[in-house]
C-alpha cells in the first residue's frame, strides 16, 4: 500500500513539474465558465444581454437544465474532454512509461522489493489518475453549473469521470506498451493517436455502412411491403371477378385481352381520383409505374413510403368504385395494371436486394473491425445516453425531426444508442486488456 | 533461471557466513531474430563474506555490470544457482535489504535530495517516520545537508554521486551494492566516500564494489574477484592474490669511487649480479670488494630498464635494473622473508654500495588486473566479452563486446 501510494504521489509530482497538468486544468475550468454564460430564454439563446434567436435551443424547445446539459455534453465532452483534453492529457503523461524504463532510471525502481508487473499497472494507474483529476474538475463545474444556472441539481455529470477514464485507458494502454518497448515518448505518442485514428475512421465508417445497410434494408422491405399490398389488391380482384363468373386464372393466360377492352372504365378511374383530392397524390403516384421503379430510391424514398402506405387505402377506394360501376371489364382492366405493377416491383426488387446484402455483408466486415479496436467515439457517446434526459430534449429533438422532415435520420443513430452497454465497453476493454496484458508480460520478463 | 536450492541445503554447500555465494551464473543475451547470441556470462562462482568490502573488477564487457543487475533483478539471469542473502536470487522481497546504486542511475529531476530518498525509500517499503530521520542522518553523511531541499536537477555529478550513495543506505541494507561510486567525483569526494564505505563497512555491512579505478579498490577492498570475459578469473584477498609477486626491493648506488656512466653500464651490472650470486647466502662476505676492472671500460649502456636475473646463493631469484637517469639501481629479492635478505645486503655493503632504501613490495592491484586482462603472448588487452572458439562465435563475441558496451552505456 505505501509503495501504491508512493508511486501514485510520485506520478503527481511528475506531472506537476510539467507546466500542462496546471494549463489543461485552467482551460478545463474555461471551458466549464465558457459554459455558464449564455443561458436561454423564449426566443434562443441570450449572453451579455444579447439574443440570438435560436429556437431550436429556446425555453420553449429545452428546459434550462437542458439547455446545460446539451452544451455540455455536445461542446463539453464531445469538443473538450474527448479531443482537447484528451491530447493534452496524452501529451503529458505519454512520458510517464519512457521515463521510468530509460536507463539509469529504470534499475532504481526494479531493484525495488516490489513486483514489476505491480510497478507497471501502478504507473499506468497512476497515468489514469491525470484525467480522472481533470474530469473531476470538470464534472463538478458541470454540475455546478447545471444546477446554479438550470436550477436542477443533478449528480448525474459525475458519470463524466469514469466514461472519461476508460476512455482514455483505451489509448494509454496502446501508450504504455509503445513507451515501454521503445522508451521514446514522441512513438508512444504517435503510434497512440495512430490507433485513436484508426478507431475514429473504422467507427465513422461503420456507421456509415450502417446508415446505408438500414436505408438499403428499408427499401427492400418497403417494395416487398407494396408487392404484398398489391398482391392483396390482386386476390380481392380475383375474388370479385369469380363472383361474376370470370376465371382469373383462365384471363392470366391471355393477358394480351385485357388491353383490347373498351377504355370507359379506364376514364371511371380518373375522374373518380380527380374528384377526391385529398387522395389525388397518393393514387395518382401508385396507379403509374411506382416511383421506386425508376432506381433512385433515396431521393423518392419518404414519398414512396407514404404511397406505399396509401396503396393499400387507393386499391381499397378502386374496389368500391369497381364495386359501384359492376362492371367486370373494368375490373379486368385494373387488374392487368395490378399484375403489370407486381411484375415490374418484382424484377426491380431483386437488384435492391443483392444490393442491400452486398452492403450488408461490407458493413458486417467493418464491423468486426470495429469490435476490435476500441470504441472511443460509442464510449463517449454513453454519456450523452445517461446525462441528457429525453423530456429535457423532447422539444429540440420533435424541432428537429419536423425540420428535417427525415424520418430515418434517427434510424442509425438509434442503432448506434441501442448497442449494449457490454458491447461498446465490453470489446473496447478486450482490446485494453490484451494491449496491456502484452505490456506487461513483456515488462516483468525484459532485461534492462 | 534455475537454482538448486534442493542440492544447496542437501550438502551445505552454501552454508557460512556468505551474504553472496552464487555458482553458476549464466546469461545469454539472445539476438533478434535468434541471431547474434552473445554468452555474457559464463558460469561465474562468486563468493562474498558477511561484513567484508568485496571488489568486483574487469575490463570494459566482461560482464561486471550484467552480473550487478543479475543481483539486482533488473536482468533475468539464465542460469543462476546459489544464494543471495539466504533466498534464491530473484526474490523481491530480500531486495529490501540490499542498497543499489547502479552505474550512470538518474534520479527523477523533479524531486528534491530529500525527495529522492523519500521516494525509494517507501518503494523499499520504509515506513515514514524511519524515512523522515534516516534521510536527515544520510544526507548528513553525504555531505549534503543543505542542499536536502534543492531539486536533483541543479546536482552536480559527484553531488549526484553522494546522494546516489545516501540512496543506497536508505532501507538500512545488510548489503550495499555500489556500481562505480567514484564515477565523475573530485579527489576530495573519493576521499570522502571511502571513508563513508569504510564506516559502512565498520557498522557490519557488506558492501560490495564494482570499480574501474584499481587504486580506490585497493585501498578498501577486502577481497577481490577479477572477471575476464564472463568468467572469474581469480578471486580471493588481495594478499592472497599477491603471493606470488611478493619481494624485497632494495635501491642501492655503486660506491662512489665509480663514475656515474659506469653505473649504468651492463657489464658492471652484470659482474656485480655475478659477484653477488657467487657469495653463498651461508657464508659471509670477503673484503674482496675493489672496484672491478669492467668498470673502467664502459661500453653498452643499457638503454631500456630490462632487468638482468640471476640466482644469489641457490634458490633466491634476484633481479637488478638500474634507475634510470641516476646513480642508482635496484635489486629485487623474490622473498618476502626479511632474513634472507640480509646476505645480499652483507654483500652490498662489503663491495662498498650505499643503500638507499629496503623495501617489501608487492604486485599492485594493477598489476594483477593487467595480468588477467593481457593476452600473454601478444601483450594486447584480451577482446571484450566471451572468448571464441570458432569464426562465427569470433563475430558474435564483437558483437558481444559491441552490446555490453552498450549495456554499460545504459
Amino acid at each position: 500500500m505505501r509503495q501504491t501510494f508512493t508511486i501514485f504521489l510520485d506520478a503527481y509530482r511528475e506531472l506537476n513539474s510539467r507546466k500542462l497538468f496546471w494549463l489543461v486544468l485552467a482551460l478545463s475550468i474555461a471551458v466549464v465558465a465558457a459554459i455558464a454564460i449564455p443561458s436561454n430564454n423564449e426566443r434562443g439563446i441570450g449572453a451579455f444581454g444579447l439574443t440570438a434567436d435560436i429556437p431550436f435551443l429556446s425555453t420553449k424547445a429545452v428546459t434550462p437544465a437542458g439547455f446545460y446539459k446539451f452544451l455540455f455534453s455536445w461542446f463539453g465532452i464531445n469538443l473538450w474532454l474527448a479531443w482537447g483534453a484528451t491530447i493534452l492529457a496524452l501529451i503529458s503523461t505519454a512520458g510517464m512509461i519512457p521515463e521510468m524504463v530509460s536507463g539509469g532510471a529504470v534499475e532504481l525502481v526494479l531493484s525495488k522489493p516490489i513486483s514489476r508487473a505491480r510497478l507497471f499497472l501502478t504507473k499506468y494507474a497512476a497515468g489514469l489518475m491525470f484525467v480522472a483529476l481533470q474530469a473531476a474538475v470538470f464534472s463538478i463545474g458541470a454540475i455546478l453549473v447545471i444546477g446554479l444556472r438550470g436550477g436542477v441539481w443533478d449528480a448525474r455529470p459525475l458519470m463524466a469521470i469514469p466514461l472519461m477514464v476508460l476512455f482514455f485507458s483505451y489509448l494509454f494502454s496502446v501508450c504504455a506498451l509503445v513507451g515501454m518497448l521503445t522508451r521514446s515518448t514522441l512513438l508512444a505518442l504517435l503510434a497512440t493517436i495512430l490507433v485513436w485514428l484508426a478507431s475514429w475512421l473504422a467507427a465513422s465508417v461503420e456507421e456509415f455502412m450502417l446508415d446505408q445497410r438500414l436505408r438499403q434494408e428499408q427499401q427492400v422491405e418497403r417494395i416487398d411491403g407494396q408487392i404484398n399490398t398489391l398482391k392483396e389488391t390482386l386476390e380481392s380482384i380475383d375474388i370479385q371477378l369469380r363472383d361474376m363468373g370470370v376465371d382469373p386464372a383462365a384471363l392470366a393466360e391471355q393477358p394480351s385481352d385485357a388491353p383490347s377492352l373498351p377504355a370507359s372504365t379506364e376514364a371511371t378511374v380518373t375522374v373518380e381520383n380527380a374528384s377526391s383530392p385529398t387522395e389525388a397524390g397518393p393514387v395518382a403516384a401508385a396507379a403509374p409505374p411506382t416511383p421506386a421503379a425508376d432506381g433512385s430510391p433515396p431521393e423518392q424514398r419518404r414519398g414512396s413510403r407514404r404511397a406505399g402506405r396509401n396503396l393499400l387505402e387507393a386499391g381499397r377506394a378502386l374496389l368500391g368504385k369497381i364495386d359501384a360501376s359492376g362492371g367486370s371489364a373494368s375490373l379486368l382492366r385494373n387488374r392487368t395494371q395490378v399484375v403489370r405493377q407486381i411484375e415490374r416491383l418484382e424484377t426491380e426488387v431483386e437488384p435492391t436486394r443483392e444490393r442491400s446484402s452486398s452492403t450488408t455483408t461490407w458493413h458486417r466486415r467493418i464491423y468486426a473491425i470495429n469490435a476490435v479496436l476500441p470504441k472511443t467515439g460509442e464510449t463517449k457517446r454513453l454519456f450523452q445516453r445517461f446525462v441528457v434526459d429525453k423530456e429535457d430534449m423532447e422539444g429540440l429533438l420533435k424541432l428537429i425531426v419536423e425540420s428535417s422532415g427525415d424520418e430515418d435520420a434517427a434510424s442509425s443513430e438509434e442503432a448506434l444508442n441501442n448497442r449494449s452497454l457490454t458491447w461498446v465497453i465490453g470489446t473496447s476493454l478486450a482490446f485494453e486488456f490484451l494491449i496491456l496484458g502484452a505490456a506487461t508480460v513483456i515488462f516483468v520478463r525484459r532485461d534492462f | 533461471m534455475t537454482t538448486s536450492l534442493q542440492r544447496s541445503s542437501a550438502n551445505g554447500r552454501f552454508a557460512g557466513d556468505w551474504v553472496i555465494d552464487l555458482a553458476n551464473v549464466e546469461k545469454v543475451y539472445s539476438g533478434r531474430f535468434g541471431r547474434g547470441q552473445v554468452h555474457a556470462l559464463r558460469g561465474i562462482d562468486m563468493r562474498v563474506h558477511r561484513g567484508s568490502v568485496f571488489g568486483l573488477l574487469g575490463p570494459n564487457g566482461a560482464g561486471k555490470s550484467t552480473l550487478v543487475k543479475i543481483l539486482m533483478t533488473v536482468i533475468r539471469p539464465t542460469r543462476c544457482e546459489g544464494l543471495f542473502l539466504g533466498a534464491p536470487v530473484g526474490h523481491k522481497p530480500t531486495l529490501q535489504r540490499v542498497g543499489y546504486l547502479p552505474e550512470h542511475h538518474r534520479f527523477p529531476e523533479y524531486l528534491t535530495a530529500a525527495q529522492v530518498l523519500d521516494f525509494f525509500g517507501a518503494l523499499s517499503d520504509v515506513p515514514r517516520a524511519v524515512r523522515r530521520r534516516r534521510s536527515a542522518e544520510l544526507l548528513e553523511l553525504v555531505g549534503l545537508t543543505t542542499w536536502a531541499n534543492k531539486k536533483v536537477k541543479g546536482f552536480s555529478k559527484g553531488m549526484r554521486q553522494r546522494l546516489g550513495i545516501a540512496n543506497a543506505l536508505m532501507s538500512n541494507p545488510d548489503l550495499v551494492v555500489l556500481d562505480e561510486p567514484t564515477d565523475g567525483v573530485d579527489p576530495v569526494g573519493r576521499r570522502d566516500i571511502r571513508a563513508i564505505l569504510t564506516r559502512i563497512r565498520d557498522e557490519g555491512r557488506t558492501v560490495f564494489l564494482n570499480s574501474h579505478l584499481l587504486s580506490e579498490l585497493e585501498l578498501i577492498c577486502d577481497r577481490v574477484a577479477i572477471l575476464v570475459q564472463g568468467v572469474v578469473s581469480s578471486q580471493g584477498t588481495i594478499d592472497e592474490l599477491t603471493t606470488d609477486s611478493r619481494r624485497i626491493e632494495i635501491e642501492a648506488s655503486p660506491p662512489p669511487s665509480q663514475s656515474a656512466e659506469a653505473v649504468g653500464t651492463q657489464r658492471m651490472l652484470m659482474s656485480t649480479l655475478h659477484r653477488l650470486a657467487t657469495f653463498p647466502a651461508a657464508t659471509p662476505p670477503t673484503s674482496d670488494g675493489t672496484t672491478p676492472s669492467a668498470a673502467s671500460t664502459p661500453d653498452s649502456t643499457i638503454a631500456s630498464a630490462e632487468p638482468i636475473e640471476g640466482l644469489f646463493g641457490n634458490d633466491l631469484r634476484v633481479t637488478l635494473r638500474p634507475v634510470p637517469g641516476s646513480h642508482a639501481a635496484t635489486l629485487n629479492i623474490y622473498t618476502d622473508d626479511a632474513a634472507t635478505v640480509q646476505p645480499v645486503i652483507d654483500a652490498l655493503r662489503a663491495a662498498q654500495w650505499t643503500i638507499r632504501a629496503v623495501r617489501p613490495v608487492r604486485a599492485s592491484l594493477e598489476d594483477l588486473f593487467m595480468q588477467a586482462v593481457v593476452d600473454p603472448t601478444t601483450g594486447n588487452a584480451l577482446a571484450p566479452g566471451a572468448a571464441s572458439t570458432n569464426r562465427r562465435e569470433l563475430g558474435s563475441a564483437a558483437r558481444a563486446g559491441l552490446s555490453t558496451g552498450k549495456e554499460a552505456a545504459r
